[in-house]
């Protein structure tokens, strides 16, 4: 079917396009406006802005922890209202929800990114029960046994990247993670804080280390998603100098820093913290080859989850309400801490704050990502209120006139005037994620596109116009209508498929079966786990 | 794997209620799961790194204890000895360590020695100090056989000696429990024990445990889906329908034999051993018996059919 989509403003900073124009889709992408064709169907997009579907590079939507937080917090996932034509998709908590809501804000593709290798058939499919949009997944290295065992021995770097393309391979990730590089393996040997020069105490590894060997695996691979790192010290006063002295320690290679505002944090000297945000920002304008996503917080109850088992433990005195679990898995395992982010906090408004700020101060919003962390800042649903605090300057101040004077002194915000356009907001939500993934298929709006395709009604209440898109088309087909679902459609796993290396594959099998007593196999991620075609393999830059 | 999401596509379209076959393990650790939280680990991880096991009642005797003990811990404490203990129990190379007042009280009568309270007990302070001395020790405990109690017991426990060292816990629970709390979690946002006949998932452990509703006549009919354990006789008071890979014929009024996932046919299935689910081809192929989820499939559509589509 040809489509047209006309009278709409195209905002598509990947071609520097902003406009009022014409979109044309026939089948699952976009092509060039055909010479003496009529459409199909023509879609009347007046008054309207056309987008690229958004992408999301950070949210935790499925995996054993999310599973998780669901058994720890029932009371939040209570079902009062919802469509009984569609239980599963109105089901709080459910992976169809997720689809759904992030389906109708306009999303269409989402990275869940921590996938451990050990557990990546299960988080394959509960991916696969996200419906609407196409995922990814992140697999996670940094504490596993065989690669620290493997860096101790002072193995070549061919070793270490021969294990980490196995590992990606097998595991069927997107890109590569590292957590806290080492910390989840220190803590089981009761390391209770864990720097980045600290050693892995029965490996003699720092997480500097660590970390390095990764970032010279990850290049060796061509993984075309830069290192995605979430440093040591999250949340710690003073964090904002890690995560410098981790951009340092990059020397030049592409770096992604993972839910960054955790770490734009000075320790004031009246106790507590202030805003680190501007000198982040300056380190960041200093290193080009440096990306991140903010991990924005909002307020509200949520639980707070990651692989970091070391900084959850320290964390779960903060646990509201009072209960928690930490798993110590077969590499990170993972650390679920409920937390209550309270307007009336000092605490939590300058986390508020310093999320905000790490954008408004960014020196370019193609290295800047929105994220709330999903679920650890804040539901992903928060982005339509972000994007409107972002784009209007009255809006924050009125944000601000409500959190704790103590709190908006520690900070910058109140003093910055700056309001995000309409293209910036498309670079940081389409545009960029998608240049930061390598997938050079969306994101934009030009012809060899897939027709994911967002449409909004242009209206100054930007958190409503950008909580329900009028239009949402996903692989060219209309899936949301006024922010109700249009037809339930069916997105795809996103992977790589590097080549695994005979001689690795039959170490890690000998390694496996003294470890796990079960070889490869009971690792793997086969199609034939799968009711259909579910995986859309990328290449690998050569 | 299959067969469980095609369970819920059924639920979905009759309004039925959710609920695991042998749940009780499981929800006497989730109980205590949505009380206060847990720490936990994986009998791989504890295999490899466990420098103290500490084996309570039944896990004295287990096959996943037997995983766990076996070999020598790759990843121990340099300079330690594993040493592993049997709480209530007797296991050949483990040192017994009666409990004649009952596992649950006995466990406690070790937090208190641990925390040096008027009630400990003289004959539990060498244990005591074990567990405060190992540098990773692992307990393993039946949820089923301690109860809501006795699981909070073994947390307690977990939260008092991680203040100063490392220790976790594995509960040994229904492989199959484990896949149906997993699934059901993402498919409606809460565990098992779900009833959908209202139009949106509503969860209640007791208004939807499945003998609960059987035996108090709410349910008027019970579709059983285990392939390898055959329905319990509280099945047999309403009209059943039991999808079996072994099936003598009587177990229910309707019965139909379906493939073995990871014997006749592959499947996805739990690894109680590394705690996720895992991939398993079959092991001795047949093509003459259907799968469940192909059968509740079949079952969704007819009922559909008949109630008619949503608006």
């Amino acid at each position: 079917m040809l489509t047209l989509i006309r009278g709409g403003r195209v905002i598509d900073p990947a071609h520097g396009r902003d406009g009022i124009g014409e979109v044309w889709v026939e089948g699952d992408r976009i092509i060039a406006a055909p010479e003496s064709r009529t459409p199909d169907h023509v879609i009347d997009a007046t008054g309207m802005v056309v987008m690229a579907g958004a992408i999301d590079v950070h949210s935790h939507i499925a995996g054993g922890n999310v599973i998780l937080s669901r058994l720890l917090l029932p009371e939040l996932h209570v079902n009062e209202l919802g469509d009984p034509n569609r239980p599963f998709g109105s089901a709080c908590g459910s992976a169809a929800q997720t689809g759904r809501l992030y389906a109708r804000m306009g999303y269409t593709t989402v990275i869940e990114p921590a996938l451990p290798p050990s557990a990546a058939l299960a988080t394959h499919l509960e991916l696969e029960d996200v419906p609407f949009i196409d995922r990814g997944a992140l697999t996670v290295m940094g504490n596993d046994d065989q690669l620290l065992a493997l860096l101790r021995a002072g193995e070549s770097r061919t070793a270490v990247r021969d294990l980490t393309a196995q590992t990606l391979a097998l595991s069927r990730g997107l890109g590569l993670k590292v957590i806290n590089a080492g910390g989840a393996a220190a803590f089981k040997e009761n390391v209770r804080t864990f720097d980045l020069d600290d050693e892995v105490p029965s490996y003699g590894l720092t997480s500097r280390r660590i970390l390095t060997a990764l970032l010279d695996a990850h290049e060796a691979v061509g993984v075309p998603h830069p290192l995605h790192v979430h440093c040591n010290n999250l949340g710690a006063p003073g964090a904002f100098e890690t995560m410098i002295e981790t951009m340092r320690t990059a020397e030049g290679r592409p770096i992604h820093f993972a839910h960054a505002q955790f770490y734009a944090y000075a320790a004031h000297t009246a106790g507590g913290i202030s805003s680190a945000a501007e000198t982040l920002c300056a380190a960041l304008a200093a290193h080009p080859n440096v990306t991140l996503d903010v991990g924005q917080v909002v307020f509200g109850q949520t639980c707070t989850i990651s692989l970091d088992i070391l900084r959850q433990f320290s964390a779960r005195g903060a646990a509201d309400p009072k209960k928690w679990i930490i798993v110590d898995g077969d590499a990170e395992g993972g650390g679920l801490v409920p937390f209550n982010y309270k307007r009336g906090s000092v605490f939590n408004a300058l986390q508020f704050m310093i999320g905000l700020e790490l954008f408004l101060l960014s020196p370019d919003p193609w290295r800047v990502l929105l994220t709330t962390d999903h679920p650890n800042g804040g539901p992903f649903t928060a982005y339509p209120r972000l994007i409107h605090l972002l784009m209007d300057k009255e809006e924050r101040t009125r944000e601000l006139a409500n959190l704790p004077s103590k709190a908006v002194a520690r900070c910058g915000l109140s003093a910055i005037a700056r309001e995000f356009t309409l293209a910036e907001v498309a670079i940081m939500t389409r545009a960029a994620p998608a240049r930061l993934l390598g997938l050079a298929d969306r994101g934009h709006l030009a012809p060899g596109a897939k027709a994911d395709i967002a449409i909004y009604r242009d209206q100054a209440d930007r958190t409503a116009m950008f909580s329900i898109a009028a239009l949402v088309l996903k692989d060219g087909e209309t899936i949301v209508r006024e922010g109700a679902v249009a037809a339930v459609h069916r997105g795809r796993t996103l992977t790589l498929a590097p080549q695994a290396d005979a001689a690795m594959t039959r170490r890690t099998e000998t390694y496996l079966q003294d470890r796990f007593g079960r070889g490869l196999d009971s690792f793997r991620v086969p199609e034939a786990a799968f009711a259909r075609d579910v995986f859309a393999p990328q290449p690998c830059r050569v | 794997m299959e067969a469980l999401r095609a369970a819920f596509r059924l639920a979905q379209a009759s309004g039925a209620a959710l609920d695991g076959s042998d749940l009780d393990g499981a929800y006497s650790e989730l109980s205590v799961l949505a009380a206060s939280g847990a720490m936990a680990t994986t009998p791989a991880e504890a295999r490899a790194r466990a420098d103290l096991l500490l084996l309570v009642g039944r896990a004295t005797d287990h096959a996943v204890t037997d995983f766990t003990c076996a070999g020598t811990p790759p990843r121990q404490a340099a300079g330690t000895e594993r040493r592993v203990i049997a709480l209530g129990g007797i296991r050949a190379g483990a040192e017994a360590m009666p409990a004649p007042a009952g596992l649950v009280p006995t466990l406690g009568l070790l937090r208190a020695a641990l925390a040096s309270r008027p009630s400990a007990r003289p004959e539990h302070a060498d244990v005591a100090r074990a567990l405060k001395g190992a540098r990773f020790g692992v307990v393993l405990y039946d949820p089923a056989e301690l109860g809501e109690m006795g699981v909070d017991m073994v947390l307690g426990l977990m939260r008092d000696l991680n203040a100063t060292t490392r220790f976790s816990s594995c509960a040994l629970v229904e492989p199959a429990a484990r896949l149906v709390v997993a699934v059901s979690a993402w498919t409606l946002g809460q565990a098992p024990r779900s009833g959908l006949g209202r139009g949106v998932p509503e969860h209640d452990p007791w208004r939807f445990n499945a003998e609960r509703q059987v035996c108090s006549g709410e349910a008027d009919t019970l579709v059983w889906v285990h392939p390898s354990v055959p329905p319990p006789a509280w099945t047999r008071s309403l009209p059943a329908l039991a999808l079996l890979a072994d099936p003598r014929g009587d177990e229910a009024d309707i019965v139909v034999a379906v493939a073995a996932p990871g014997r006749d046919s592959a499947g996805t299935l739990w690894d109680a051993e590394r705690a996720t689910m895992t991939f398993r081809p079959a092991t001795a192929p047949r093509t003459d018996r259907p799968a469940a989820a192909v059968i509740l499939d079949a079952l969704t559509e007819r009922v559909t059919m008949e109630r008619g589509h949503p608006c």
